[in-house]
C-alpha cells in the first residue's frame, strides 16, 4: 500500500528547516510582489483561499499571486476544511482540488488541524476539538491513511486551541497527539500558542505539553497572538505573539532543535512590517539558539538574515 | 447550539423559547439543541458551560459575518448595522455553510433576500443588488485569462472582424435583473438622498468582467447586445451573433452605438480569444 512509503516521514530529515516566514494574506500581496522582501525565507497560506469557488476550475488571483511568490521562495499548504476528526464522510472533491492546488504550487508540505469543524455536511469554520479516546485515534489514523492516499504525500498535523474538552478523554492532549503520529505517519505542527491558550483554558502546564512531545514528530512551529477575556484565552491572531508564548519558543527550539517556523497574524491585519518585526524576533530566538549549540548545528539553516540580524536586545526583546 | 442565532444561552432554555415561528425553516433546522450532550463536557465555575461554548458560537457567527460583510459591501451600506446582522442570522438558519471555504457561504444571498418579506419592503431592489454582488465575487474568482486587448481587435478589417469568432472570458458573467443597481456599485455605496428615486422598476442588463490587471467592470447592456454575447458565446461570428439579435435591435442608432460598446466590452476584459 502506497502509505507504508511515508513510515519514515516522520523522521525530522523529511521536513527541512525552512527558516522564518508568514501566513502570506490577501493585504499583503502587493507588497510581497513588489518587493519579495528578503526577511522571509518563506510562506504558508490558507489552502481554501487559492482553491477559488467550489463550482469553478482553478485559477483566481490569489493563486496566480502564490504562483509568483512560489518562484522565489518556499510555500506550504495550510488548510483549515480538512475536518479530520468528523464522522461525516471525508470530501472527496475538496481532497482532489487540494492535490491539484498542490501540483500547481509543489508546496514543501500540506497541513491542516487535528480538530473537526462540522457535521452532516455543514461547516462552521471553526475547528473543534476532538475527544482523547482510543476510538477517536483509530476513527483519526484510518481518514488520515486515506488522506494521504489521496493526497500522495504525508501530512502535517497541527494541534488547535480549545475551549471546550471532553469527560470521556482518556489521556492528555500531549500523549493523543504523540500517539497519533506514531500510529498513522502523520507529523505535527506544533502552534505554541495554542498551547498556551489551551493550557490556560484548561489548566494545564504548557511547558510540560511540549516536554512531552516525542522530538521526531514536529515538523513546523506557529506562533500567533490571542486576546484575554479576563478568565479565558480566545486564539484570535489578531496580536503580537505575547511574552509567554516567545518564553516557550525559546523552550521549543531547546527541546525540538531549529525547525521551520511561522507568524500567523488573521485578524486587524497590520502592515507586512509589522509582520517581519515579529519574524525578525522569531529569527533572533532561532540564532540564539544556534549559535548556543554551534557545534551541534554547523550546517543548519537559520534563515536568510543570519548574518546581519539584530541580537534580541536590540530588537527589544527583553 | 453553536450555531444557534439567538446564543446559546437561549439555545439552552430551548427552541421553543424565542423561535421565530413564521420562518420553518428555523424549527425544521432546530432538532438541536439537546441540552443532555452538555454532559461530555467539562467546565470550571470560573469559565462555564455556556462561556466556553460562547466562543464558538461567537466565533461562528462573526467569522461569517464578516465575510459577508466583505462580500456583500453595497449591501452592507443600504442596511442598518441591526438589519445586517439580523440578515446574516436569518440567512444562516436556511442556508448554513456547506462550503470548505466561507468566502463561499454568500451563494445563495440574493435568492435568499428575494424571499425576506420584510427586506423586500423596505429595499425591493436588495435582491438584484445581491446578485450584483455575487456575480463579481464569481468573476474575480473565476481562472484568469489573458484577455485579447482593444488593439487585437482593431488589427483586424471589417470583414474579419465580421467573420471571427470572440471566446468568452470564463469570468465574464451576464446577468439580468430589475432594478439599476449599477448605480451604486458605480458610487461604491448606497446613498439614499442620490439612490432611492433612482430605483425604479424595470428590466436592466449587465456584463461583468474582468481585466487582466485583476479590475472588475459593471457594464450595461441592452436586450440586443446581450444576445450578441450570447449567440458569440455559442460559437457564432460575430456578424452571426449581431444577425441573430436584429429582431431586438429598439431603432437604428442602437446598432450604431453598438460598437462602441463592443470596443468597451473587449478593452474590459470579456473576450479571452479571437479566432478568424
Amino acid at each position: 500500500m502506497q502509505v507504508k512509503s511515508f513510515e519514515n516521514a516522520t523522521q525530522r530529515s523529511v521536513y527541512k528547516n525552512l527558516g522564518v516566514g508568514v501566513g502570506l494574506r490577501i493585504p499583503h500581496y502587493n507588497f510581497v510582489l513588489e518587493n519579495n522582501p528578503q526577511t522571509m525565507d518563506w510562506y504558508e497560506i490558507i489552502s481554501e483561499n487559492y482553491m477559488g469557488l467550489s463550482q469553478g476550475k482553478l485559477g483566481s488571483r490569489p493563486l496566480a499571486v502564490a504562483e509568483e511568490i512560489r518562484k522565489s521562495k518556499p510555500l506550504v499548504m495550510h488548510g483549515v476544511s480538512l475536518s479530520i476528526g468528523s464522522v461525516d464522510a471525508l470530501n472527496k472533491t475538496y481532497l482532489v482540488r487540494l492535490k491539484e492546488l498542490a501540483e500547481r504550487l509543489q508546496p514543501e508540505w500540506i497541513s491542516d488541524h487535528i480538530c473537526w469543524t462540522g457535521v452532516e455536511g455543514e461547516n462552521l469554520h471553526d475547528l473543534l476539538p476532538l475527544p482523547y479516546t482510543q476510538e477517536c485515534l483509530n476513527h483519526l489514523c484510518s481518514r488520515i491513511q486515506q488522506v494521504q492516499e489521496i493526497l500522495g504525500r504525508p501530512l502535517v498535523l497541527e494541534n488547535v486551541s480549545s475551549y471546550l474538552t471532553y469527560k470521556h478523554s482518556c489521556m492528555t492532549e500531549w500523549d493523543f497527539l504523540n500517539s497519533l503520529c506514531k500510529a498513522s505517519g502523520c507529523s505535527l505542527l506544533l502552534d505554541l500558542n495554542n498551547i498556551y491558550v489551551s493550557s490556560v483554558n484548561h489548566n494545564f502546564d504548557a511547558e510540560l505539553f511540549l516536554n512531552s512531545m516525542d522530538p521526531q514528530y514536529i515538523a513546523q512551529f506557529h506562533l500567533a497572538g490571542h486576546s484575554n477575556k479576563g478568565n479565558h484565552l480566545v486564539d484570535t491572531h489578531d496580536n503580537h505573539v505575547c511574552p509567554e508564548v516567545w518564553e516557550l519558543y525559546q523552550k521549543a527550539l531547546n527541546r525540538f532543535g531549529p525547525i521551520s517556523t511561522l507568524v500567523e497574524w488573521d485578524d486587524r491585519i497590520p502592515e507586512f512590517q509589522v509582520l517581519e518585526k515579529e519574524a525578525q524576533l522569531a529569527r533572533g530566538y532561532l540564532n540564539q539558539y544556534l549559535m548556543e549549540n554551534k557545534n551541534e548545528h554547523s550546517n543548519t539553516f537559520a534563515g536568510s538574515q543570519i548574518s546581519r540580524t539584530p541580537t534580541l536586545d536590540e530588537m527589544g526583546a527583553h | 447550539m453553536l450555531t444557534e442565532p439567538r446564543g446559546v444561552s437561549e439555545a439552552l432554555q430551548g427552541r421553543a423559547a424565542n423561535a421565530k415561528l413564521f420562518m420553518p425553516s428555523y424549527l425544521k433546522r432546530f432538532k438541536e439543541p439537546r441540552p443532555g450532550c452538555l454532559s461530555a463536557l467539562e467546565f470550571t465555575d470560573e469559565f462555564n458551560i455556556n462561556q466556553r461554548l460562547d466562543v464558538y458560537a461567537e466565533g461562528y457567527y462573526s467569522r461569517i459575518h464578516d465575510c459577508l460583510a466583505d462580500d456583500f459591501k453595497l449591501i452592507k451600506s443600504v442596511l442598518s448595522e441591526d438589519e445586517f446582522r439580523e440578515l446574516v442570522s436569518d440567512y444562516l438558519v436556511e442556508h448554513p455553510s456547506k462550503f470548505t471555504s466561507v468566502g463561499e457561504v454568500g451563494r445563495f444571498l440574493p435568492e435568499f433576500l428575494k424571499k425576506n418579506q420584510y427586506l423586500k419592503n423596505k429595499y425591493s431592489f436588495l435582491s438584484a443588488l445581491a446578485l450584483l454582488e455575487w456575480s463579481l465575487i464569481e468573476c474575480f474568482y473565476s481562472p484568469n485569462e489573458s484577455p485579447i486587448s482593444l488593439s487585437d481587435a482593431m488589427t483586424l478589417g471589417s470583414e474579419e472582424l465580421t467573420n471571427s469568432n470572440f471566446s468568452i472570458s470564463a469570468g465574464t458573467r451576464i446577468i439580468t435583473v430589475k432594478y439599476p443597481v449599477h448605480l451604486i456599485w458605480n458610487d461604491g455605496e448606497w446613498q439614499e438622498n442620490i439612490h432611492a428615486s433612482q430605483m425604479k422598476s424595470g428590466q436592466y442588463f449587465y456584463c461583468i468582467s474582468k481585466t487582466a490587471q485583476y479590475r472588475l467592470n459593471v457594464l450595461p447592456c441592452t436586450l440586443f447586445s446581450v444576445e450578441v454575447l450570447k449567440a458569440l458565446k455559442f460559437g457564432k461570428t460575430l456578424g452571426e451573433s449581431i444577425d441573430t439579435a436584429i429582431p431586438l435591435l429598439t431603432d437604428e442608432s442602437e446598432l450604431q452605438s453598438f460598437m462602441t460598446s463592443f470596443a468597451d466590452w473587449t478593452s474590459s476584459g470579456v473576450f479571452s480569444k479571437i479566432s478568424c
